[in-house]
């Protein structure tokens, strides 16, 4: 079966030069010109499906521009900066298609995203490498599922939610541009990866754009979509959590020094099921129409 | 419909702890000529019976340990001595998948199988090869197994062998097993001992109506999340939604609906009774199907039911949905047919403990 | 309109503090947070309340307080903000810097003000800066808490820094069990007539006087009566509604003098109506207790037909302190 994959690079006009009616995920820092990179990508008859900008400075030091509006943008920030900062450019960033992610090893950032959920940006946590505050997270995907005041998409949780099935697992790894179903990440060399963190540790699967139309019967791609089964051939491994099927072992080597994954997942399912179910009750029968 | 335990293999490539078939019997092959011999006589039973279907549920041992040829072989019987039964004719079969390859799933396809029924264990040691059960390298065979199966949209499912090895933590299991199939699609079986427990693996009633308890509560909050648990879902079905569904052994009426045909053409109740030797139909060699399926000795099954109504069940509230149980309980603790199984205090227990009171049933 | 309390720190030690019982029983360092910020807004916007008042002790002491204003107005929330226009260098350099130039009818100020003769050098100074800068926002409150009180300074203030035209004239009350300093009721006439003296000053400089709550009115003779009828065309109140105070805890309760009675956690109510009407429905009981301050109260036709509440609920506490628990149990809660 083949997949049309979403191809997730840097912004090297190189590289895309040699891309051809592919959708893309493009790589690029904050001072990047961000309308030339979606006129480059769409120029080269590929499509773009999202910028993503990696910011190193703070949020609020990101160039927002007017003439970013209706290119897709997802920000990955540390942190947010200064508060009076982000209000000076609150209207112009809720008007642009954008969704900003905060790392979670900043305490404040669980703040500082019900913040800006609550003022109608779209947004969402990334995991950076501490130990993670489980229990903040939890107020966060509380807030996100059940607040019944306006709000912004928060993510993992909208994708968890919106695509929860009670009879399936749900693997959020998308939010992060790092599900193989969908998304395989290039770098310039033509290598190519499953997720970002492969492809900077050099873990390629193949290495060659044209090899990308038949990755799905590439071995180390079909072993890295049943990855997933490495935890049911551990004894005592995520397996056996309840919570499994909506995290996939994602914290598994993390959870000596930081267990709560567990517990937090557990509550994440509770929640997606209440959507389901408040959905369920909103459903509208569709009635005849004179 | 008329099921044949077919089982043209007890050679298997698992030790599994509750099974003692591959210990206690030198394991044979079904030869091709008596295989063939099947087929006709199939072909003169569904011809005998115009309206009736036959499903052959290949088992074993491990079926697929026979090799593709062999199912070749039975395709081309079948087109060769049922031209007008084999539309008729439904194929299943139980495997460990291990040995499962794309060639097998073509071939099944064009049986017409679509689905395989299978079993698993996540703890160690309990399923595998040689002696110490190699577990580790049984569950990534099965891994790989069950990738093809869904690579090549088969449907699966599995039992799950409950023993006294579960008992320490039973949600565990569950969780495990319904990750492994989120959808569910699996039940937890008692194991069933016939003479000694060398392996210290047979539990009391009361031990397993207390596993399923554990997992019940948790099951009936989330049953939405595990449609196909059973015997969760048989139980709902039976009690609250007065659906009547029962695996064989609670039907009360297998007398003349099962036959089992063992590797030398041996005839028999049903896998477990010629597992266990426990009832012989004589065999195929030397008696039609039409014959097997008339034997006198199934009118004591019927029999069974009128006995165990006037008696031992007699007003039992879960009569319509267990019928006293498997015959052959009853037979490994009496020597004869004419008893409710054994399992039925644990059965009662469950419902009364947990089932009842959690879900505001009434029998 | 609900009042946040961001902070239980204040600037000030107002001898008339009927906050006092309540900001002494308090952690100091209590302050609201960001995210219990959220979640009140979210609650006033689920409960249709689009108007908040930020108070403390002094508001400006809070961390955020600036930002937590930027946010309201966000959220399209009018903000009023009840300080004492006293703040450090620091802090008044970002109000004036952020604030500023937002529009009053967006955001607004009272700042209540004490008789200079009273103050400090450097708070009037404090004062003063404020005023300068934020008069157009502004709306100076004073209360009075003795009988015999001068309004002098403020009309000075508003001809000085340009400030609204509209005084609001708040009744120090008595905290029940307490000892701080309020008007007596048998000073309450003395202080009307007090009031009604300023009435001609009012009329020159075009100042509004408009009373906060717990003001009988039979403390005015008929004539006064109808001279504050002219002077507020006919927009008088002596009401005693209970005003909706929130904790940096997220507890609440219905106004500062009864704020050691009857707290609540916010959790527990889903609307803002739904603490109202916990408060109103609880007042009320208290109300059939004693109807009001005077002994009149129980037979006063205005009284009955709620044209007067029978002045501040603290005071009808106040006969409930050294009786045998003989009322209704929430009474002694």
């Amino acid at each position: 079966m083949t997949r049309e994959h979403i191809i997730v690079c840097q912004f090297d006009e190189n590289l895309l030069g040699r891309l051809h009616k592919k959708r893309l995920v493009v790589n690029t820092s904050a001072d990047a010109n961000i309308p030339h990179i979606c006129q480059f990508v769409n120029n080269n008859q590929n499509n773009l499906h999202c910028i993503v900008i990696h910011q190193n400075n703070t949020l609020a030091s990101t160039p927002f521009h007017e003439n970013w509006r209706g290119i897709p943008i997802a920000v990955f920030a540390d942190q947010m900066g200064s508060f009076k900062e982000i209000m000076q450019k609150m209207r112009l960033i809720r008007d642009l298609n954008i969704r900003i992610f905060l790392n979670t090893d900043f305490k404040e950032n669980f703040t500082n995203i019900h913040i800006l959920a609550s003022l109608g940006i779209d947004c969402g946590v990334f995991f950076g490498e501490n130990n993670l505050d489980w229990e903040a997270l939890n107020d966060l995907m509380t807030y996100s599922v059940y607040s019944k005041a306006h709000h912004a998409t928060i993510e993992p949780f909208h994708f968890i939610i919106n695509n929860y099935n009670p009879t399936r697992t749900t693997d959020f790894s998308s939010v992060y541009f790092n599900n193989p179903y969908t998304y395989l990440h290039i770098d310039s060399e033509e290598n190519i990866a499953i997720t970002k963190n492969d492809l900077i540790e050099g873990k390629y699967i193949a290495s060659g754009i044209n090899l990308i139309p038949d990755i799905s019967e590439n071995e180390k791609y079909k072993e890295a979509l049943h990855s997933w089964q490495e935890f049911f051939l551990q004894e005592n491994g995520c397996a056996f959590c309840q919570a499994w099927r909506v995290c996939m072992g994602k914290f598994s080597t993390s959870i000596k020094d930081n267990p709560g994954c567990s517990k937090f997942f557990v509550d994440m399912m509770e929640a997606a099921d209440y959507f389901l179910s408040v959905q369920h009750k909103n459903k509208r029968k569709e009635l005849w129409q004179p | 419909m008329a099921t044949i335990i077919f089982k043209p293999t007890e050679k298997c490539n698992s030790n599994c702890i509750y099974c003692d078939v591959v210990t206690r019997k030198k394991p044979k092959t079904m030869s091709l000529d008596l295989l063939e011999h099947i087929f006709k006589n199939i072909d003169e039973y569904l011809k005998s019976k115009p309206k009736e279907h036959i499903q052959l549920i290949w088992h074993g041992g491990e079926p697929l340990l026979l090799g593709e040829d062999y199912f070749l072989k039975a395709i081309e019987f079948q087109e060769k001595y049922c031209p007008e039964t084999k539309n008729r004719i439904d194929h299943a079969i139980q495997s460990n998948l291990t040995l499962l390859n794309e060639n097998y799933l073509k071939i099944f396809r064009s049986m017409g199988i679509n689905q395989i029924g299978t079993s698993f264990e996540p703890l160690p040691n309990m399923r595998g090869p040689g002696p110490n059960r190699d577990s580790a390298f049984y569950n990534s065979r099965f891994m790989k197994g069950i990738n093809m199966l869904e690579k090549n949209n088969f449907g699966w499912g599995f039992i799950y062998v409950v023993t006294k090895k579960s008992l320490e933590r039973p949600l565990d299991i569950f969780f495990y097993l319904s990750n492994l199939k989120p959808t569910g699609g699996f039940m937890l079986n008692p194991v069933l001992i016939y003479g000694n427990d060398k392996h210290d693996i047979a539990m009391t009633q009361e031990e397993y109506a207390d596993f399923l308890g554990a997992i019940f509560p948790y099951w009936w909050k989330h049953r939405d999340r595990y449609p196909h648990v059973n015997p969760f879902k048989m139980f709902v079905e039976n009690i609250i939604e007065n659906k009547r569904t029962t695996g064989c052994e609670d039907t009360g009426n297998c007398a003349y609906g099962h036959v089992y045909l063992g590797p030398n053409g041996e005839a028999s109740q049903c896998g477990r009774a010629g597992d266990w030797d426990i009832i012989s139909y004589g065999n195929i060699k030397e008696r039609s199907l039409i014959e097997i399926m008339q034997d006198k000795q199934r009118e004591q099954f019927i029999e069974r039911n009128n006995i165990l109504l006037q008696g031992e069940c007699k007003n039992c509230p879960i009569w319509e949905f267990c019928h006293g149980g498997c015959p052959l309980d009853s037979y490994i603790k009496n020597k004869n047919f004419m008893h409710r199984t054994n399992r039925c205090e644990g059965k009662k227990l469950f419902l009364e403990k947990y089932f009842l009171p959690i879900t505001g049933a009434r029998l | 309109m609900a009042n946040i309390l961001l902070t239980q720190q204040c600037v000030r030690s107002c001898p008339y503090c009927f906050a006092k019982k309540h900001m002494a029983d308090s952690i100091p360092d209590d302050i609201l947070t960001w995210d219990n910020l959220i979640y009140i807004a979210d609650l006033m916007e689920h409960s249709n309340e689009m108007g908040v008042s930020l108070l403390g002790g002094e508001p400006t002491l809070h961390p955020h307080f600036v930002d937590f204003v930027l946010y309201l107005l966000e959220r399209r929330f009018h903000v009023n903000v009840f300080t004492s226009g006293i703040m450090g260098e620091k802090m008044f350099n970002e109000c004036e810097r952020v604030l500023g130039k937002i529009s009053p009818d967006r955001l607004s100020f009272v700042c209540n003000v004490n008789n200079p003769e009273k103050s400090s050098f450097s708070e009037l100074e404090n004062v003063r800066r404020f005023l300068k800068t934020f008069g157009h926002l502004s709306t100076v409150g004073f209360n009075i808490y003795k009988h015999d009180f001068n309004l002098d300074f403020i009309f000075q203030y508003v001809n000085e820094f340009g400030l609204r035209r509209h005084l609001r004239l708040g009744l120090a009350h008595p905290i029940p069990g307490q000892h701080n300093i309020y008007v007596h009721i048998d000073k309450m006439k003395l202080m009307a007539e007090r009031l009604i003296s300023y009435l001609p000053v009012f009329e020159r400089l075009k100042i509004k006087a408009g009373f906060d709550c717990g003001f009988p009115l039979c403390i005015f003779t008929e004539e006064q009566i109808g001279k504050l009828f002219k002077h507020n065309s006919g927009r008088l109140s002596f009401g005693c509604g209970p005003a909706i105070d929130i904790g940096p805890d997220m507890t609440v309760w219905g106004c500062f003098p009864l704020s050691n009675t009857h707290k609540r956690s916010i959790y527990e109510f889903d609307s803002m109506n739904d603490i109202r009407n916990f408060y109103r429905d609880l007042h009320q009981k208290v109300r059939t207790e004693v109807s009001g301050i005077f002994g009149d109260c129980d037979d006063c036709i205005y009284r009955e037909e709620n044209l007067c509440m029978g002045g501040c609920l603290a005071h009808s506490y106040n006969h409930f302190i050294n009786e045998a628990n003989i009322r209704f149990k929430e009474i002694y809660k």
